[in-house]
């Protein structure tokens, strides 16, 4: 039996050769100008999408807390990271561009982070309706404020003034940076929902007074997942700001949100691959349909109502992908599957992500 | 489980160092620096893009703009092309959202025959594709974003006046041709429009020695009730209220509630007045002032009737609005500056050719400014009788 | 002092204006949350379903020589019979099967559907609608108010007096208070639940109709996304005054009202300008979150305590 699986170590190894497959893709088509400007445009799009999609599935799906604000977080992140690289120039800081993108982008998350701490603490008091209700509440306050704080409009800084979009962001975004970025966001996400804290949080979703009974501390274990989200929702939003170069407050709106929380409801809640399917097919789709752009939001709400009836779980359910799964399944036809590791209940690993098998 | 999670961090590491090392690939790169542009030349036809909002909140705006390209193009190939050349628009709607805009200008500046850019049509758009078309050296003539910071001085330009120049001229029209002394403002700090002419009317009006009684906001500029505010622009003794909102505020809600906590005196906005639809008693409307781009009963140019008689025929009797008059003259400031810049030109040529360039359209005549803006003449347009009639013009301070 | 306390006044019935719509929106909600438990995002989209039909038949009812306020007439009808279909299409298979996540999703869907499909039929324009009614203001002294305000207000009283008499006196009414209660045990006492759910999103539709009305008299103007804003500010007051509660959400939409109002009229002198009159909004929803922290049953409703 052992014979016909891959070990631990190997499906490590085997998915690590599948991302670094997946980059040589990329830079391929990249260095040798196959595709334009254009295409990486929505590549980079795409990387954004899937960093916001998959951290906001870790409280959607596997906390089982419907939230309704990521995208405030996700603007916290974007003007912080923004200000912060301005605040460098003018400061004269000299150093190199990916080193300075990766700074201020990881600025941006930690403080995204410390206002997700500093929101999830009271609004985790609450859950189902009224937490979706009081993260939106927060999301509309934290675009009031972005809108009436003078920094936040260029007030004070090289232009600009409060109320106006901030403008003149360096543009330091690199293709090959963001997805390695998002590579190691899904990675690390992957592996915290597979951990012991995964598996508390699990267990917080599916019953909480039970839960809580078992010797879980609930408060601290969601504010922890509301925190780890906020984060990568904050370094979504310093990507976005560097590759975009101009931001206004309304990417705070809670409609904005709602566009990723359809994402994580198509693709699946608790299923990081369907995030990422959803978030990379919804981001190219509207691109593709360019001429059918009008309907596009009447055709998503109809389909969003069909899947709540016939597939509440959403399309991936909690699936996940799995490169050495799908190999052994290749190699190794059926009735050979043997059960991996002493758990028995591994699922191997993700379509970009290494894991650990369940076992202590 | 310890050393896992160091050959993980490992792992991390290498992937890390290896993203660092290949930065130095240019692959990565989100723009292009020096792409090689086709010149006139290489091509039978011009090429000009256009990436307008034609969906969405905005999308009466594209359309609108849309349409002015479409008459100017036809007219200009209807005698004979630029140059000899037929033009060819290649229009994209970029939703009125900053990452399809940026999305359609990379899709067309990768687009090697394409010359120019018309759009976008709204301020955030425009702000998004300003350094873009700096780094992909793309002319782009935005006819009717009007925002300051826009601005950039290389490759991007404009047809309309911009935010700060219109609160300016409201100001000068208060003082000089109002001659009222005590004045208000309200605005929707939330709405980069609403505030940027806001601001620039109260620093105007206090140069000009107005006194500014009450200085009143909105969150947005989209609320409904404005009564408190207008409440205390009528308890202060204004004379004047500066209200620049669009039309879908000023209509309804701020003229109507402002008469109704019984504030008699003027109301002035800026363009987004363009389209006011009067509700109710006229009699509200009455001394409610906006400045504009254009009006189709101003006279004193010739360019206008005949642009409103070619328009009407091309859209079985429709009227054209500001935003088509101020698409119409983008399309024909591209000519001018493709004609000066020779049949050889490349986008670059094209750009020099546009700055500072001298134009006389439908929008009246203007001289580009180092950073690319207008320094042009503004309509005042009064509502009487529930319509709007032509006051007079503002000519730009020499 | 005198203009003072005037103006004081003014700006109590200027939140008065608004508070009113938003306390008849506010009933709907509440009617809703109180026997399904749901939030039903939708609501505030019915008051532009209404407010189209109101655009659509105005001018038909004034050809017919009738008064135009009449037009509420179809525009009930029409709210009603997109109610009971978006809670028999969507929101009952869903209730049948999901948890509440999934009907609250549903529920954010049906809005962005009839904001989008409205917005596919009407376009995205903002239309005016012609002129309802004249309601004369009434002076006192300096002090002048809007003869709207007041209709408004009281037609909010009288709902709210005839929708608390009809849950505690009428059969029907009993029904749903079972419901509410506990659905099992009303199913065991022979309560038909579907139908005491369809009726109760019937009323809560009709509501809503009423509410387009009277928002129409006072903000003359239809868009489709018009419903979004002034159904969360309605939700807003439902919580604070006690979701659940009918006379809760009529004093919570009135307090909102004032709130906004007094904040636009005062915070800025009051904090130096460090806070402007551009906060209201994010006054509005920091209100909501203290009430949900401190009391979430609101100032009117019932405490609830988790069941296991």
């Amino acid at each position: 039996m052992k014979k016909s699986m891959l070990s631990i170590k190997q499906s490590y190894i085997v998915c690590a050769i599948g991302v670094v497959v997946l980059f040589g893709v990329l830079m391929g088509v990249c260095e040798t100008g196959a595709v334009s400007l254009y295409v990486k445009g929505i590549i980079m799009t795409c990387c954004i999408a899937v960093i916001m999609t998959t951290s906001l599935n870790l409280t959607i799906g596997v906390l089982g807390q419907l939230t309704l604000g990521c995208c405030g977080f996700e603007a916290i992140g974007a003007y912080s990271a923004a200000l912060f690289s301005k605040l460098l120039v003018a400061n004269g800081v000299v150093m190199n561009d990916t080193v300075r993108f990766l700074l201020v982008t990881v600025a941006g998350g930690l403080v995204a982070c410390i206002f997700g701490v500093l929101i999830g603490i009271p609004a985790l008091r609450l859950h189902g309706d009224y937490l979706a209700i009081i993260t939106l509440g927060f999301g509309e306050i934290i675009r009031v404020i972005i809108q009436n704080l003078k920094v936040a409009g260029g007030e004070g800084l090289d232009k600009g003034q409060q109320g106006q979009a901030l403008i003149g962001i360096d543009r330091l975004a690199n293709l090959y940076v963001v997805f390695w970025i998002t590579v190691v966001t899904v990675v690390l996400l992957f592996m915290f929902a597979r951990s012991r804290y995964g598996r508390a949080v699990k267990a917080i979703r599916d019953d909480e007074i039970a839960a809580s009974a078992s010797g879980i501390n609930i408060t601290y274990m969601k504010v922890l997942v509301f925190a780890i989200s906020a984060f990568f929702a904050g370094i979504a939003g310093g990507i976005f700001a560097q590759y975009i170069g101009a931001l206004t407050p309304s990417m705070a709106g809670w409609l904005q949100s709602i566009n990723y929380v359809i994402m994580v409801v198509f693709g699946g809640m608790g299923s990081l691959t369907g995030s990422i399917v959803s978030a990379i097919g919804l981001t190219i789709l509207p691109e593709l349909l360019r001429a059918f752009s009008d309907y596009r939001m009447l055709v998503y709400s109809v389909v969003l109502v069909l899947i709540m009836i016939f597939r509440p779980q959403g399309i991936f359910g909690n699936w996940e992908f799995s490169l050495p799964k799908a190999i052994n399944r290749i190699f190794y036809p059926k009735g050979k599957k043997g059960k991996n590791g002493d758990a028995g209940k591994a699922e191997a690993t993700g379509v970009e992500e290494t894991k650990e098998a369940k076992h202590e | 489980m310890r050393h896992k999670f160091a050959g993980r961090a490992a792992a991390l590491c290498v992937a890390a160092a290896m993203t660092l090392s290949l930065t130095a690939c240019s692959g990565g790169n989100m723009y292009a620096t020096s792409e090689d542009s086709m010149k006139l030349s290489d091509n039978s036809v011009i090429t000009l893009g256009s990436v307008t909002t034609n969906s969405g909140a905005a999308a009466a705006y594209g359309e609108a703009e849309v349409n002015g390209f479409k008459l100017a193009v036809s007219e200009i190939n209807a005698s004979g092309g630029i140059l000899g050349k037929q033009i060819k628009l290649k229009s994209m709607d970029d939703k009125g959202d900053v990452i399809e805009a940026s999305n359609a200008f990379n899709r067309l500046a990768g687009e090697k025959d394409v010359i120019g850019i018309l759009g976008p049509t709204i301020s955030s758009t425009t702000g998004a594709v300003a350094p873009l078309a700096d780094q992909n050296q793309l002319p782009s003539i935005a006819p009717a974003a009007t925002s300051d910071s826009i601005e950039t001085g290389g490759y991007l330009f404009r047809t309309c006046f911009k935010d700060s120049y219109q609160g300016e001229i409201a100001a000068k029209f208060a003082a000089e041709d109002l001659k009222v002394k005590k004045v208000a403002v309200l605005y929707g700090t939330g709405d980069p429009y609403s505030s940027g002419v806001g601001k620039a009317f109260v620093n105007a009006a206090k140069k000009a020695g107005l006194e500014v009684v009450a200085e009143e906001n909105s969150s947005s500029a989209d609320d409904t009730e404005y009564s408190s505010q207008l409440q205390k622009v009528q308890a202060a003794g204004a004379e004047f209220l500066y209200a620049p909102y669009y039309y879908s505020a000023a209509g309804p809600y701020i003229i109507p509630q402002a008469r109704a906590v019984g504030y008699n005196g003027y109301i002035m906005g800026p363009d987004g007045y363009d389209g006011l639809q009067i509700t109710g008693n006229k009699a509200r409307y009455n001394k409610v002032l906006y400045t504009t781009h254009y009006s189709p009963d101003d006279t004193s140019n010739k360019k206008v009737q005949k642009f409103i008689t070619s328009y009407k025929k091309a859209n079985n009797g429709a009227s054209p609005n500001t935003f088509t008059a101020l698409g119409y003259d983008s399309v024909y400031m591209f000519k001018q500056a493709i004609e000066k810049a020779g049949p050889n030109a490349s986008r670059a040529d094209i750009r020099k050719a546009i700055y500072g360039m001298s134009f006389s359209g439908v929008t009246g005549k203007f001289t580009l400014d180092s950073h690319g803006s207008p320094k042009k003449s503004v309509i005042v347009l009064e509502m009487k009788n529930g319509k709007p009639t032509y006051r007079s013009t503002i000519e730009p301070a020499k | 002092m005198g203009n003072q306390i005037i103006m004081f006044i003014s700006q109590i019935f200027n939140g008065l204006k608004i508070g009113s719509v938003y306390s008849l929106v506010a009933l709907g909600y509440t009617m809703v949350y109180g026997i399904i438990r749901l939030i039903n995002f939708a609501h505030g989209d019915f008051i532009m379903v209404g407010a189209y039909v109101l655009m659509l038949t105005i001018p038909a009812i004034i050809a017919c020589g009738l008064p135009a306020w009449l037009s509420v007439v179809p525009a009930i009808l029409v709210c009603v019979a997109v109610g009971v279909i978006v809670e028999k299409a969507a929101y009952k298979p869903v209730r049948e099967k999901g948890n509440n996540m999934t009907a609250l999703i549903t529920a954010i869907a049906m809005s962005l559907l009839l904001e989008n499909g409205s917005q596919a039929v009407f376009g995205a324009d903002y239309q005016t609608i012609p002129t309802i009614i004249q309601i004369p203001s009434i002076a006192i002294g300096d002090l002048k108010i809007d003869g709207a305000t007041i209709v408004t207000v009281l037609l909010g009283i009288i709902i709210m007096i005839a929708l608390q008499l009809f849950v505690s006196h009428t059969k029907q009414g009993k029904a749903m208070r079972a419901v509410s209660e506990d659905k099992e045990a009303a199913i065991l006492m022979g309560i038909n639940v579907n139908s005491t759910i369809t009726l109760t999103f019937a009323i809560g539709s009709g509501l809503a109709a009423v509410a387009s009305l009277m928002y129409c008299i006072s903000y003359p103007q239809v868009s489709p996304m018009m419903g979004a804003m002034l159904g969360l500010k309605a939700f807003v007051a439902a919580v604070l005054g006690g979701i659940g509660s009918i006379p809760g959400a009529m004093v919570g939409g009135l307090v909102i009202g004032v709130v906004e109002s007094l904040t636009k009229a005062y915070i800025g002198t009051i904090t130096g300008g460090v806070i402007t009159s551009a906060f209201a909004d994010a006054i509005v929803f920091g209100i909501l979150i203290i009430v949900l922290l401190v009391k979430p049953s609101g100032l009117m409703g019932e405490p609830e305590s988790e069941k296991v």
